[in-house]
């Protein structure tokens, strides 16, 4: 009888884990930003991004099918990671597109109640949230008749279950035809039903994780596999990247990636907010990905000590605290970063590269032109044109007896000077030693556009300043000042800008705050603030996902209530949404081919501000 | 001139539903002779309400809706030829400072900065209006008031008004109703019923919650007004949404088509 069963289910597990509607399969990539902007428009958290995840194996059916099945059943389940919202990669799992994307916004709407369900109350969790969204959303009362109807035709027949499984299908089913229903079930730890196609899952990481704990014989290279998956999905694992097709752009590995990768593996790590940093735990970390992540990490070469002084860049400051901002307790925390001022040691004399001076001297030509801001005045007393208005008034009043004896009837183009002020503050962190091509690095390129990004603006005669930033921890926000305002664009700034470096990590907020004081002491009327980044804001302890973007978000806002217009250009590989999360929809720019960058930076400052 | 037309009651006055204690505080600018800003994004009810105060405080209205090419003379004059003669024609600020009247600079910070300069002595305690070309220098008198509008938004990246010439007024903040006030200027205005006017504006509240993210601009009243004046000629509720409030906008399909989905989960499928 037990083997009968065995059998059974086995037949009815291939088959429904097969059962898949081909033609009718919706892709989150056709739909992708339409969900991200129907999830906001509902109320979801506007700090989080979409993400996909391709099958892996459910938590229940590790030890259940996998046993009686032999193989898992795969399946890709919504749920909530640090800031993402993860949807399957792809619906087929019903016979209409039309339901498939149906589907697709269920789940999203359900999202947007920002809630992950319950560990332990799942289905009662789900239940709720079902209910919520019923109400609040009445327009998709009758979608989810549709959806519910065809999800309870795909579940198992109760009869067909072990009997260990019916009171629980039962209760699922009773849930999915009704979420108003009185339900008492939850699901222990042995058994786990199929999933629910219309409900969110509480993140299979965490999951695994707790199990391993418990069970003590998880199987850890499946559980790396699956984080591992998670992190490819996002496209920030590093391995992935490095097989990317080069002819497109982009590039080796990101330091960020790790950081993001060990949250996936030490779980309390995102929890405790290390506020008081401590280097050897942080090298602990970065010691457990370099185990588990193999490969991948024998690629990385950290470098957690500062350089030895003979070799390290000038400190000019000991350090200028600024505050930083903490979301989580809505506080700016005075005097929590420190900030030094530094000199780049230059060793050798600036030698571009032949295209990058051509690209340069081509630009640079364009810019002379707009030197000379020419305006048309009028009632001048001589000029190339005469001036219409001023000639009739003086008829006027000639007419009326009352002529000036030095009637001004010409109109003159004159020279008018600029009332702009511009920072350009660029990244610096190590990320940029990421490659793009050849042996080309991204600090390659940033270091070109600088360059360029000056020949431009001084032959246009305007009022600039370049620096850049790196951080190592609250302690350690470095700060370069290539050319200030008063300096003037020659070979010495020239010879700055080609000894940068990539340096550490990415405290945004800090350096924001510290450009803003030096481009709010500007006199002129406008002042443009663009900051040039390949990457989310991160730093070694917790200055890193959410803290980090609601930290340089605070510092954009401060910069613009000082009258400052922040405006972002991003390298980043894809055009994140934390970009308009800290920036605003209208002020960033994503540059997707970034070997277009030294090119389009100067031409996205003339669009700016002409 | 005499200025002497009384103070109206407020049921023959066009239609505006008060927010906060704007029409009070418009009045005693009024009578302390304080030029005012008011803020707020487009649609939101900046234009009825000047239109409204006007009417209540018995003045003429004057408006000009700024843009880039206006000059100096298209605000106080310039003189004309016909008739083998020159004459002097007022523009709208002096013909507003002449009758006592309110002149409206609406979106003044699309105007360039020279342009706006000449209102600058009517916004001190001098409040007097030079004009170069006739030598005339006008006295303000009491009754005169001059009112201008923008849009704060930061998508102008770097025009926004000087903090210099923001500080010569009184400035008064305006954003879009909140959702049962909305709810009733749609139902007046459109002359649709409360319960359609509901959704639309509980609609708007969510929309809204994409500005800057996804999008540039907000759903407006003045748009929900739109929909639901489509909605009671007959056209079916998500055409006239997709009309009056996704396509207006967002020229993003993708946006358009989220909005959409947005909507029928508030209205369902039609
Ligand atoms: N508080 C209000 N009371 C009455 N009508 C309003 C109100 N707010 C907005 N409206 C309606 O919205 C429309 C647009 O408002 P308007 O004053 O033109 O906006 P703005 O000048 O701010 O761009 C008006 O024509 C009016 O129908
Ligand atoms: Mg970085």
């Amino acid at each position: 009888m037990e083997e009968w069963v065995g059998v059974k289910w086995h037949h009815y597990i291939t088959n429904k884990s097969t059962l898949r509607y081909r033609e009718a399969t919706v892709k989150l990539s056709d739909l992708g930003k339409r969900l991200a902007v129907y999830f906001r428009a509902l109320g979801g958290d506007p700090g989080l991004s979409l993400a996909e995840t391709s099958d892996y194996i459910h938590d229940g059916h590790r030890t259940f099918l996998q046993k009686m099945a032999g193989s898992g059943v795969k399946q890709a389940l919504p749920h909530f990671h640090n800031e993402f919202f993860f949807l399957p990669h792809q619906i087929d799992c019903f016979p209409s597109k039309k339901a498939n994307e149906a589907l697709y916004y269920w789940l999203t709407a359900l999202a947007s109640l920002n809630h992950t369900p319950h560990k332990h109350h799942w289905i009662k969790h789900n239940q709720y949230l079902s209910q919520q969204i019923l109400n609040n959303w009445p327009g998709l009362r009758s979608r989810y008749k549709i959806l519910s109807r065809l999800q309870l035709q795909h579940r198992p027949k109760i009869s067909s279950l072990p009997k260990k499984l019916q009171p629980v299908e039962r209760a699922l089913q009773k849930v999915i035809a009704d979420p108003w229903c009185d339900n008492d079930i939850e699901v222990g730890h042995d058994v786990q039903p199929l999933p629910v196609m219309l409900w969110l899952y509480p993140s299979p990481i965490n999951t695994v994780a707790e199990r391993r704990d418990q069970d003590h014989q998880g199987d850890q290279e499946q559980e790396q596999k699956l984080a591992a998956k998670n992190l490819g999905d996002k496209k920030y694992k590093a391995e992935q990247m490095d097989d990317r097709d080069q002819g497109d752009g982009l590039i080796a590995f990101r330091l960020e990636s790790l950081f993001t990768w060990s949250e996936f593996l030490n779980l309390d790590r995102s929890e405790e907010d290390t506020d008081d940093e401590d280097l050897q735990s942080v090298a602990d970390d970065l010691d457990k990905i370099t185990v588990s992540s193999g490969k991948t990490a024998s690629k990385v070469k950290l470098d957690l000590d500062l350089p030895s002084a003979e070799y390290d860049d000038v400190v000019l400051t000991e350090g200028i605290l600024l505050p930083e901002w903490h979301y989580k307790k809505e506080q700016l925390i005075e005097k929590q970063c420190a900030l030094q001022t530094m000199a780049l040691n230059i060793t050798e004399p600036a030698q571009w590269r032949e295209e990058t001076r051509k690209q340069a001297k081509i630009l640079k030509r364009q810019f002379e032109t707009l030197k000379p801001q020419r305006k048309w005045l009028d009632r001048q007393e001589q000029g190339d044109e005469a001036d219409l208005n001023s000639f009739l008034d003086f008829s006027v009043q000639r007419s009326m007896g009352q002529g000036t004896t030095d009637p001004n009837l010409y109109r003159q183009l004159h020279q008018t000077n600029r009332d702009l002020s511009t920072l350009l503050l660029a990244d610096l962190s190590l990320s940029t030693d990421a490659f793009v091509s050849g042996d080309r690095k991204v600090i390659d390129v940033i270091r070109e556009s600088l360059y360029i990004f000056g020949e431009c603006l001084s032959a246009a005669g305007e009022r600039f300043s370049i620096t850049g930033f790196a951080s190592k921890l609250r302690s350690h926000v470095r700060y370069y000042e290539l050319k200030g305002f008063e300096d003037s664009y020659d070979d010495t700034v020239r010879n700055r800008i080609y000894a940068i470096k990539p340096n550490y990590y990415t405290r945004m907020g800090a350096a924001i705050r510290y450009a803003t004081k030096q481009l709010a002491a500007q006199k002129t009327g406008q002042k443009l603030l663009l900051i040039l980044t390949d990457g989310k804001p991160n730093d070694l302890d917790q200055y890193e996902g959410r803290y980090g973007m609601e930290d340089t978000k605070h510092a954009v806002n401060a910069a613009r209530k000082e009258g400052l217009v922040p405006f972002c250009i991003s390298i980043d590989i894809e055009p994140h949404d934390y970009l308009a999360y800290i920036f605003g929809g209208q002020s960033f720019l994503h540059i997707k081919h970034i070997e277009e960058l030294p090119k389009k930076l100067p031409m996205l400052f003339y669009q700016l501000t002409h | 001139m005499s200025n002497t037309s009384p103070l109206k009651h407020s049921d023959s006055l066009s239609y505006y539903q008060q927010q906060n204690n704007e029409v009070a505080l418009f009045e005693s600018a009024w009578h302390n002779q304080l030029p005012v800003l008011l803020k707020g994004p487009t649609g939101c009810g900046k234009t009825r309400f000047v239109q409204h105060m006007a009417e209540k405080l018995g003045r003429k209205l004057y408006t000009v809706a700024c843009h880039e090419d206006l000059t100096a003379s298209d605000l106080i004059g310039r003189h004309l030829i016909g008739d083998g003669e020159t004459y002097w024609q007022d523009g709208p600020l002096t013909r507003a400072v002449r009758e006592g009247a309110i002149c409206y600079l609406d979106e003044v910070v699309e105007a360039r900065k020279d342009s706006i300069v000449v209102m600058h002595p009517l916004t001190d305690d001098r409040r007097i209006l030079p004009i170069d070309r006739t030598g005339e220098l006008l006295n303000a008198p009491p009754e005169f008031m001059l009112v201008v509008s923008y849009n704060p938004g930061y998508q102008n990246l770097l025009k926004g008004m000087k903090p210099s010439t923001k500080q010569r007024f009184m400035s008064m903040s305006f954003d879009y109703p909140e959702r049962e006030l909305e709810a009733e200027i749609v139902a007046k205005e459109a002359g649709v019923d409360l319960e359609l006017a509901k959704l639309l504006a509980r609609l708007a509240g969510h929309i809204r919650q994409l500005k800057d993210h996804d999008l540039e601009e907000s759903a407006s009243t003045r748009l929900l007004i739109y929909a639901a004046t489509l909605i009671k000629s007959g056209i079916s509720i998500s055409e006239a949404c997709r009309a009056a409030i996704a396509e207006p906008l967002s020229d993003d399909i993708e946006v358009v088509e989220a909005l959409m989905q947005v909507m029928n989960a508030q209205l369902g499928d039609d």
